[in-house]
């Protein structure tokens, strides 16, 4: 029961990476692809359909970890307290200059447009500084509180990982812009794909790399690892032939794989401290109560799939590129 | 410098403009449901323009609801600590149901309704914004459920300082809950109603030309500011017995903090019955659109309702310290240790990007408020050869 709960949370948050990685990637490079209003505006409406159905990912993640996993819930955002704030400070920028960018016809769009970037920013720097904590682990003591420590959190390893998660989802925005961005973008989508595959490679390699000399790693996160370096190559080969749709979905894999690989790091462990003799929490210690478990597993995966089948049918009606008729409601 | 006065000011920041943008969506959602229907089944041809017209203000409200929500879910993980610790068992429930039953098919049928102007079947196009109003609904129980259960933690006992489940259905039997999410709702229904009156109300002033939108539209909403006052004042008196019985004594606790902002509740709620029932009786020969000085009224008037909640806010969460959940665990407890420095920071930092973009999201519903409809010609064919569409 734990094991699937535990599988509900990884389907979610990997769903969101997926989904909302490429809105972030496309808001990073909205001012490099769209040179002029009328290009900025369907550059947006390339995710337009999709978005607020992507964005609530998170928030259902976050419901599932703080139902089924409310020890966890309880430490590993206090344990990561600024890079956290950044997050939802950069994601809160993001979110609401999206949505208000577009709403009046007649007026200035330049601060929304900042706005979108710079929170694309923080938003991608901040997931990626949060999961290379959550590999590290977190500056929690031996009871498990946080002990505050701001250098400890912004540590050269989660700075990579922040870096990294620019380029990954930089990369997924590009692939997605090459497939639903009109026709005139996607030669510069495309190049632009291509010129970060070196750096998500370079980020994969060194974050392997360095992460295996920093912790012990039980044997399960093989196959998250080898999930991303897999995708990229599949990424790598895809943008090469020009098969777009394949591009994207490789990179979306990639992008979602990083947080797979943290939720098996340490299995059964699903948190540890980074201090010396610090805190451990084991995966059945996290969750809830049988009785819960079970109460939620009549209600949620029901109601999982009845809202993915719903978005499916979003991504149906809308798997071609923008157009004049499109609606661009962004 | 203590940190617990700090991370309850940022969560009561967060939460205070969280339900500024809910109540309103809650409220102008089912007005926008209502209008469609009565387009669907063969109205006037106002009433689809209506639908887009106030559609758009929702929209517009909304996106500031999902932000303000997706922080507070992440506070109770980075500040309150303590709650999943004692009742994470219990309460984590209906927040993950909250989650992914209400919210999660909410912004997914949004979403398709959004984009689904002019594409998709009527009949289906009107269906999503039921479904919208449905699962909005929904959420407000879940939240509701979840809040009832920290007021009074009915169907749990503690065990070694931990809260077990004993019985999930005794949280929707909640005291705390039954007569107080009526309330909620109905207060939310005349937030609504005042919003399109006096939005309404603006634009006879400005003697608009769109007389007929605008008379519907202030038909629709006096008449449901009618229903959502009475509602809000019955299910506001009807929450005393049932207090006195779960926590008596609450409203007198800490003196004027509870008592001021509980009375000015009730002066406002009886002045918005009155002048709903004035305002139906106007309706009378569309009087109401007539009478300037009464239009001004409407328009200053739109802010009260969001004023007698965030009171009726205060009264229900200060009555309850220095509890976090009533007489199990306390808030100075349940505050993570976290020092009080990063906690100032974050709570600045919040706050300061709410209110810039609480002011820009108003500025924005005023500008496209004061705009008024589309003209008729534009509603009616969508010109092809526009650069650009806009949804809603």
């Amino acid at each position: 029961m734990v094991i699937l709960w535990w599988c509900v949370l990884g389907f979610l948050t990997a769903g969101y990476f997926a989904l909302a990685g490429y809105d972030y990637g496309v808001g990073l490079l909205l001012g490099r692809i769209g040179r002029d209003e009328a290009g900025r505006r369907r550059v947006l409406g390339a995710f337009g359909p999709f978005f607020l159905a992507n964005e609530v990912w998170l928030v259902a993640a976050v419901g599932v970890l703080f139902g089924a996993f409310p020890k966890l819930e309880g430490k590993v955002f206090s344990g990561a307290y600024l890079p956290v704030v950044t997050l939802l400070l950069g994601l809160v920028t993001f979110t609401a200059a999206v949505q208000l960018r577009s709403r009046r016809p007649d007026a200035g769009r330049g601060a929304w447009t900042l706005a979108i970037t710079v929170g694309a920013w923080v938003t991608a720097m901040s997931w990626g500084v949060f999961l290379g904590n959550l590999v590290l682990g977190l500056p929690l003591d031996a009871a498990g509180k946080p002990t505050g420590d701001v250098l400890a959190v912004f540590s050269p390893y989660a700075l990579l990982w922040g870096a990294g998660f620019v380029a990954l989802f930089a990369l997924q925005g590009a692939a997605f812009l090459a497939v639903r961005a009109p026709a005139e973008f996607t030669a510069r989508t495309n190049r632009i794909a291509k010129a970060l595959l070196a750096p998500s490679l370079a980020f994969l390699v060194v974050a392997v790399g360095w992460g295996a000399f920093e912790v012990a790693a039980s044997w399960t996160v093989l196959p998250a690892i080898v999930l991303a370096f897999g995708a990229l190559g599949i990424a790598y080969a895809a943008l090469r032939a020009g098969r777009h749709k394949t591009a994207l979905i490789a990179t979306m894999t990639l992008s979602a794989s990083p947080v797979l690989a943290v939720g098996t790091l340490r299995l059964p462990d699903v948190l540890v401290s980074s201090v010396d003799g610090g805190f451990s929490l084991g995966l059945t210690e996290a969750a809830s109560s049988t009785e819960m478990l079970t109460l939620l597993t009549f209600v949620l995966p029901p109601a999982l799939v009845v809202i993915a089948a719903v978005q499916g049918v979003t991504w149906r009606r809308n798997d071609d590129r923008v157009d004049q008729r499109s609606l661009l409601h962004f | 410098m203590d940190a617990l006065p700090i991370a309850r000011l940022q969560f009561a920041t967060t939460t205070s403009f969280h339900f500024l943008f809910v109540l309103l969506t809650l409220g102008l959602v089912t007005l926008v449901a209502v209008m469609q229907t009565r387009s669907a089944f063969g109205g006037k041809p106002e009433l689809t323009r209506m639908t887009r017209f106030w559609g758009r203000l929702y929209v517009i409200n909304y996106a500031l609801g999902i932000v303000t929500g997706i922080v507070m879910e992440f506070q109770f993980g980075l500040t309150w600590t303590g709650l999943s610790a004692v009742a994470g068992d219990v309460f984590g429930a209906p927040l993950a149901i909250e989650t992914l039953v209400a919210f999660f098919a909410e912004s997914t049928f949004l979403g398709l309704w959004i984009f689904g102007w002019g594409r998709l079947n009527e009949w289906v196009h009107l269906t999503l914004i039921w479904l919208v109003t449905l699962t909005a609904y929904a959420s407000a129980l879940f939240i509701m459920v979840a809040n009832s259960f920290l007021q009074n933690p009915v169907g749990t006992h503690a065990e070694n300082g931990v809260l077990k489940l004993d019985d999930f259905g005794a949280l929707f039997t909640n005291p705390a809950l039954t007569m107080s999410l009526p309330h909620v709702l109905s207060a939310a229904l005349l937030t609504g109603g005042f919003f399109v009156v006096g939005v309404s109300a603006y634009h006879f002033l400005k003697r608009t030309t769109e007389i007929e939108f605008f008379r519907r539209s202030m038909r629709v909403g006096v008449l449901t500011s009618l229903v959502g006052s009475t509602l809000v004042i019955g299910f506001g008196f009807a929450q005393f017995g049932p207090l006195g019985e779960y926590h008596p004594g609450k409203l007198e606790s800490p003196g004027a903090l509870v008592g001021a902002p509980l009375g000015f509740m009730i002066q406002i709620g009886f002045i918005a019955f009155l002048a709903s029932i004035l305002g139906t009786l106007l309706l009378f020969r569309n009087w109401i659109t007539k009478v300037r000085p009464l239009l001004y009224v409407m328009v200053l008037a739109i802010p009260l309702p969001f004023v007698a909640a965030i009171f009726g806010w205060l009264v229900r969460e200060i009555g309850r310290q220095p509890w976090l959940i009533r007489g199990q665990l306390t808030t100075a407890d349940a505050v993570a240790g976290i020092p009080a420095g990063q906690i100032l920071f974050s709570f600045i930092a919040f706050t300061l990007l709410f209110l810039v973009l609480a002011i820009a999201d108003w500025v924005l519903m005023s500008r496209v408020a004061k705009r008024g409809p589309e003209p008729v010609e534009e509603a009616a064919a969508p010109r092809t050869e526009l650069p650009v569409l806009s949804g809603v």
